[in-house]
């Protein structure tokens, strides 16, 4: 009798601290398991290595899972909220739990990104009804991460797994009360600065579609640009005042883009997911991050910093 | 009668400036950005000896048009037509495309001017000395250069030449031959390269030279309904519409206004999408808007979306929308 038998009755989010890639495979795929024993939709969402060793663990049981390669799903973390809702939908349609597993950070992964992932981490703490039968657990390799980020795991997760023992984290903070964000560092000084209001909205545009290009970036990003930072501007136009400032630089191969407004978003969702009440703005957030590699949102009553991050995929000459 | 006719013969005709003229102030100021179809390219002048002027910035575009009616009086033409007409290529294209060859241009004059320089005073050269055999040798060797230059640009950026629609092969072929073309015969030469850029992609060919024949071209008059700051809204002879220019916050909210007017009464309405050079989440919403309004058997067919467009529609949820269907290609079928 395995203690991830048994399905909890509410939403239950849970860090999985394991050492190695035994130990992964197999906390992973007796969860899985025990989910397709008690006829629950299950998602793995992992790297393609270590999805490839869970589904030769799982034998046939792997044919009831559902596998996603957390490169595609979590390149840009922003996303992932958006995938594990439409996975939840079906299970709450069929009148069943759920259960799945996804590991959005790994060694490779620091600085903005990391940053960004933590913050992904806390939010499913809200992102879900805790009425929704649905458990959700997140592995974290304590051979190859940082201590801090293990410290960090167990700040955004209510509980934490270690083997067949899973207990109440006491250093859990509650996403509604925790401390404001580290904020971004700024924007250097010979960044391209353009301050727009409604009638120059173009001139966002053409600012950064002229930079990117200028950068040797290739025109299907440059589109992709020109509409995440037309939506970031947009929201500032409806919740920021009318107004803002748009800043881009180049850092290496990653053309950074901030706009700034007076505003403060309310919502610590927005831009996670499309939501079905089509207020607007809802969808614009989410197109920048649906486009972008990584979107950082700062928010305070100084006012609101979106940063958008896009890195050059075309080979520069 | 007779008197009055004659009176009205000897007043000139006003004259109307030609649609292809060109709206802009000229010389083109540094950073010039009012023309969207803007493409900056460096003009060497020459004086009667050939010898090269100051260089100054032209457009790619920008060409001598003769007034009608009156040979003699020039003007100065965009060759990839009227206002309408330089739009409807900019769709076709895309900004983001002309944004990155405007992109390639910089680089280009910023790494070959020297080379430039010195083939045209290469040529100066050789023109007040057309007899001398070292004059010549320096000229071919100028040639060479600068086109070796032009080779190796070319071939350090063939995915990005290629993005913009110029495979580097005939690229590089086209660079040689007018080069050569150049510097071997009259001053007035470089014929003959026109027949070589029509290997291009059609769209691509500005790029490179002013184009006769193109499908930019203006297809019969089609009625205004919406003129606002950036876009219009048109509906032709057959009854589909048009929209032209960037869809954003600014005009969303009228177009909504003009799409609930032109679309009201039931039956298949067709929506021309291909001139548009922006759509965000505010355009998409007024259009999915406008067709879920549309009463039972009514529906919103939009032909030529651009494609960066339709991948936004279908991220944001809008891939399947009642009554509204987005389909491939720009040619609209009114039969």
């Amino acid at each position: 009798m395995s203690a991830v038998a048994q399905s909890p009755e509410a939403y239950l989010h849970e860090a999985f601290l394991y050492a190695g890639d035994a130990e992964l495979v197999d906390g992973v795929s007796r969860f899985a398991r025990g989910g397709v024993e008690a006829g629950e939709p299950v998602l793995l969402v992992l790297g393609a290595r270590k999805l490839d060793m869970v589904r030769q663990a799982l034998g046939d049981d792997a044919r009831a899972v559902q596998f996603a390669d957390m490169a595609d799903v979590g390149a840009n973390p922003g996303r992932i909220i958006a995938a594990w809702k439409r996975f939840v939908e079906t299970g709450v349609a069929a009148g069943t739990g759920m259960r799945g597993v996804g590991e959005p950070i790994w060694a490779e992964r620091t600085g903005d990104v990391l940053a960004e992932c933590h913050r992904h981490e806390a939010l499913l703490n809200v992102a879900f009804d805790s009425a929704s039968a649905w458990w959700l657990m997140c592995p974290y390799d304590t051979t190859t991460l940082d201590p801090a980020v293990i410290e960090e795991a167990r700040r955004n997760h209510p509980f934490v797994r270690s083997g067949d023992l899973s207990v109440a984290s006491e250093s859990y903070v509650d996403p509604a009360t925790s401390a404001a964000l580290a904020p971004l560092p700024p924007a250097p000084r010979d960044a391209v600065r353009l301050a727009f209001e409604a009638a120059t909205l173009p001139a966002v545009r053409a600012a950064v579609s002229r930079f990117a290009a200028r950068a040797g970036f290739g025109s299907a990003q440059i589109a992709d640009l020109a509409v995440a930072a037309n939506e970031v501007a947009e929201n500032s136009l409806h919740h920021g005042g009318g107004r803002g400032t748009l800043r881009v630089w180049l850092d290496g191969d990653t053309l950074r883009c901030d706009v700034r407004d007076a505003g403060r978003i309310a919502d610590p969702l927005a831009g996670r997911f499309v939501s079905v009440d089509d207020v607007e703005g809802s969808r614009g957030l989410w197109l920048a991050n649906a486009l972008c590699d990584l979107v950082q949102l700062r928010t305070s009553v100084a006012g609101t910093t979106v940063r958008l991050h896009l890195q050059r995929r075309l080979a520069r000459g | 009668m007779n008197d009055a006719r004659s009176l009205l013969h000897s007043v000139p005709a006003p004259r109307v400036a030609a649609a292809d003229r060109c709206p802009h102030r000229r010389p083109f100021p540094k950073g010039f950005a009012a023309c969207p179809a803007h493409q900056a390219v460096a003009f060497v002048p020459t004086d009667t000896m050939s010898h090269p002027l100051r260089t100054q910035l032209t457009c790619r575009h920008l060409t001598t048009g003769t007034q009608a009616g009156s040979t003699g009086t020039f003007y100065p033409r965009c060759s990839l037509g009227s206002e309408a007409e330089r739009m409807r290529w900019l769709a076709m294209v895309t900004p983001a495309r002309l944004e990155v060859m405007r992109a390639l241009q910089v680089e280009f004059d910023a790494v070959l001017t020297a080379r430039r320089d010195a083939l045209f005073r290469a040529r100066a050269a050789q023109l007040a000395a057309p007899d001398s055999r070292r004059c010549r040798a320096e000229l071919e060797a100028a040639v060479q250069a600068f086109v070796d230059g032009a080779a190796t640009f070319v071939a350090e950026r063939e995915e990005r030449f290629a993005d913009v629609g110029l495979p580097t092969a005939a690229l590089v072929k086209l660079v040689e031959e007018m080069c050569w073309a150049w510097a071997r015969t009259r001053p007035v030469a470089a014929r003959g390269g026109e027949e070589r850029i029509e290997v291009f992609p059609v769209a691509s060919q500005p790029f490179l030279g002013s184009v006769a024949e193109a499908p930019w071209r203006d297809r019969g008059a089609a009625e205004p309904l919406l003129d606002v700051p950036g876009l219009r809204l048109t509906r032709d002879r057959h009854g589909v519409l048009g929209l032209h220019g960037e869809l954003d916050a600014r005009n969303a909210e009228r177009l909504g206004a003009a799409l609930e007017e032109a679309l009201s009464g039931p039956g298949e309405r067709h929506l021309d999408a291909s001139g548009l050079l922006f759509c965000g989440v505010a355009g998409l919403r007024i259009l999915v808007r406008a067709a879920q309004r549309l009463g039972p058997g009514a529906r919103l067919v939009v032909h030529g979306m651009p494609e960066s467009t339709r991948r936004a529609m279908a991220l944001v949820g809008w891939a399947e929308v009642p009554n509204l269907v987005v389909v491939a290609g720009s040619e609209v079928n009114a039969a």
